[in-house]
């Protein structure tokens, strides 16, 4: 007959007991004829099983090893043919699509007369890519919105131009967290794609430029102004290169009335770039042409001189150029200490460019920039703090869903999964990136391992909803699953 | 100075462009400072290091009812899944809990087919088939048969309960390492193995009183 306690004694050693317990179980089980027999068998079946131990045949390594080989050499083959296809395909989408319905594909919005004004979106895309080593096999690819090309070229460099001349060129670089995968940063615009979008900032001697029967013509009007948005004028916004020294603005052109001379076709005059300055000036040193060709070149030096840009950016500054030129040295300087890993200098030169008068169009990617080194640094508590300052200063900014998502894995490796769900419930439902539904997933885990199951099921939601990782998926089914199994019988509603 | 912001549909296209291109290690912050340092290790280390591991595990899950063949062939699909998830390995647990739980989901889909299970389950009939025609009794004889005998009982019982029981004694991993190879929960594992022993002992128990 089997004794009562059996299940007690066949639970030693497989879970929390305290020491008095297993005592009592022991003497239990010395006592009991039935509980020791149980004993008595499972021991048996243990030292048989552990006397059960297969060595490998030394030749069984050589032909494990050599099948192994011919496997991934096979298996190797198709995959390098698919990403070659897949790329070619891709580039196909890119290069050809285009061409045949430019709007359509790739600016649908704006064919519908979108007004695009400051933090606006055209459309929005899917997730975005993340691995930087791998960024640098893109092919070339070009996509043309209606006033302005962006340019992928080979290795890492990206081009923005319009309509023939370039405005900028530089490197691509990538944010740790995957959610600020691309950026590019030069001396008159900055593009950085967040959350499945991509941002341009146009800054110094912008030229504004107007869609008009799908063409695009320059509006030296310049804002997105309330009645300029009321009235449903298409609008984006263009950088051209910047004016020469010594050129007389000329009258601007009426709002809406489509300029030849200044189609962006054909490169800008200097009279329109001039009439286009929105700001004069402050001069406080020589030539600033040969400050910004300086600051140019430190720039296409950045990646791969870090020190030499630095250089570069430092005699810049030491020049004391106007203030708008001294931020972007600045800029230049915080970065080449942050890639030439002098992570403690970079983070004193970020907050110069917060501190500066000019350095509020750079602040908010400066604060995230020191949360970012701090977080390296593994100084939690001031990667938060900066956080919460970018924050409170930049409330709607571009990168709150940054932001938001790197405060959740904050929390969450400082073992508060309840305020990374927190953070992660700020980040808006356009940030879809493959490193945000990750985070999702491992937060609800950890919520669900705290037997915070509701919550943990509201965090993977969008991941099942839209999710495309085919194991973050299977992980967030799981959390479902374990959310049902968990339930108690008696929270089921009472049926009469 | 006005900061003029116009955003436009390249995500997707960036998106796939370069997806088929791109493994998954996003999570900087997450990893551990080892694997930062070091990086990932190639296939060969990760063969030459842990190989003999690996078939042993592979050998310990599949019992003895399994042929040489067998094992090698799924000690070769460990290790070329493993191959593909190295870029996603960031080394937060040890190498080898990593193998083990490559290993276990290997096993478990190889035994998924009932065609497989009924095959291994009659090699072990026959093996103790031939094992009571042995000339006896010896002391390596009765090992054997003794272990066959266990095995067969271990075979009745679910693969998933058999595998938390053969991780935690006989291979001797931790209930919280058994967790994180089989990536359950601590609880699930010490359910798992309470009832694994549960049907062992009792059906060990019934051969022996008849």
């Amino acid at each position: 007959m089997t004794c009562p306690r059996q299940a007690d004694v066949l639970r030693l050693g497989a879970g929390p007991l305290s020491e008095a317990d297993r005592q009592i179980l022991r003497r239990h089980a010395d006592a009991c004829p039935s509980c020791k027999d149980a004993v008595d068998a499972m021991n048996r079946a243990r030292a048989v099983l552990r006397g059960y131990a297969q060595a490998p045949h030394p030749s069984a390594r050589v032909r494990v090893w050599e099948g192994l080989e011919k496997k991934r050499r096979r298996s190797g083959q198709p995959t390098v043919l698919w990403s070659a296809a897949a790329l070619a395909g891709a580039l196909a989408v890119v290069l050809i699509i285009p061409r045949l319905f430019p709007r359509e594909v790739i600016t649908p919005r704006l064919e519908r007369g979108h007004i695009l004004a400051k933090g606006q979106t055209v459309a929005s895309g899917g997730n975005l890519p993340s691995g930087p080593a791998l960024l640098k096999s893109v092919g070339p690819a070009r996509i043309a919105t209606a006033g302005a090309t962006l340019e992928l070229s080979a290795g890492t460099t990206l081009r923005l131009s319009a309509g023939g001349p370039e405005l900028v060129s530089g490197e691509l670089a990538l944010s740790p967290l995957g959610t600020t995968p691309i950026e590019i940063s030069t001396e008159a615009v900055r593009i950085a794609a967040i959350a499945g979008r991509v941002r341009v900032w146009v800054e110094g001697e912008e030229a504004f430029v107007r869609v008009e029967q799908g063409r695009a013509v320059a509006d030296p009007g310049g804002g997105a102004t309330p009645e300029a948005l009321a009235a449903g004028a298409e609008r984006i916004y263009v950088a051209t290169p910047a004016p020469d020294e010594g050129e007389s603005p000329q009258p601007a052109a009426s709002e809406g009335q489509p300029d030849p001379k200044r189609d962006l076709a054909k490169p800008p005059s200097p009279s329109t770039r001039a009439s286009n300055a929105l700001h004069a000036p402050r001069r406080r040193s020589p030539p600033r042409k040969d400050h910004a060709a300086s600051l140019k070149a430190a720039h296409a030096v950045l990646p791969a001189a870090p020190k030499r840009a630095r250089a570069l950016a430092q005699k810049v500054l030491n020049a004391r150029p106007e203030p708008r030129l001294e931020v972007n040295a600045l800029v230049l300087i915080a970065d080449a200490e942050r890639r030439s890993g002098q992570l403690r200098q970079a983070l004193r030169s970020y907050q110069r460019v917060i501190d500066h008068e000019s350095g509020n169009d750079y602040a908010e990617e400066a604060l995230f920039r020191q949360a970012n080194l701090h977080t390296t640094l593994r100084e939690r508590s001031e990667a938060l703090s900066k956080l919460e300052a970018g924050d409170q200063r930049f409330a709607d900014g571009v990168l709150a869903p940054e932001r938001a998502a790197l405060k959740a894995r904050l929390y969450l490796e400082a073992g508060l999964p309840g305020a990374a769900a927190d953070a992660l419930e700020q980040v808006p439902r356009f940030a879809r990136t493959p490193a945000i539904a990750r985070l999702r997933v491992e937060v609800a885990e950890a919520l669900a391992q705290n037997h915070r199951f509701g919550r943990a099921t509201r965090l993977v939601a969008p991941v099942l909803e839209t999710g495309t990782d085919t194991e973050l998926r299977r992980r967030a089914k799981d959390l479902m699953r374990t959310r049902v199994k968990s339930t108690p019988p008696g929270s089921q509603p009472k049926t009469k | 100075m006005p900061v003029n912001t116009f955003v436009f549909p390249l995500g997707a296209l960036l998106a796939l462009s370069i997806r088929p291109l791109l493994s998954t290690p996003t999570g900087v912050v997450a990893r551990n400072e080892r694997a930062q340092t070091e990086g990932p290790p190639s296939l060969e280390q990760l063969f030459r290091r842990h190989f003999d591991d690996v078939y042993r595990i592979v050998a310990s899950l599949l019992g003895p009812g399994a042929g040489a063949a067998d094992v090698e062939d799924l000690t070769q699909q460990v290790f070329l899944a493993a191959h593909s998830a190295l870029p996603r390995f960031r080394g937060d647990s040890k190498t080898t809990t990593w193998l083990y739980g490559i290993a276990s989901k290997v096993v478990l889909t190889h035994l998924r087919g009932r065609r497989r299970r009924d095959r291994l389950r009659e090699a072990l009939e026959a093996a103790a088939q031939l094992d009571r025609n042995a000339p006896g009794p010896d002391d390596e004889v009765h090992q054997r048969r003794e272990l066959l005998r266990v095995w067969q009982i271990l075979m009745r019982i679910a693969p998933k309960k058999r595998m938390v029981f053969i991780l935690h004694e006989v291979e001797g991993l931790p209930g919280a390492e058994v967790a994180r190879v089989l990536d359950i929960k601590i609880g699930t594992v010490w359910t798992r193995l309470y009832h694994a022993r549960r049907e062992l002992v009792a059906a060990m128990t019934k051969a022996e009183g008849s």
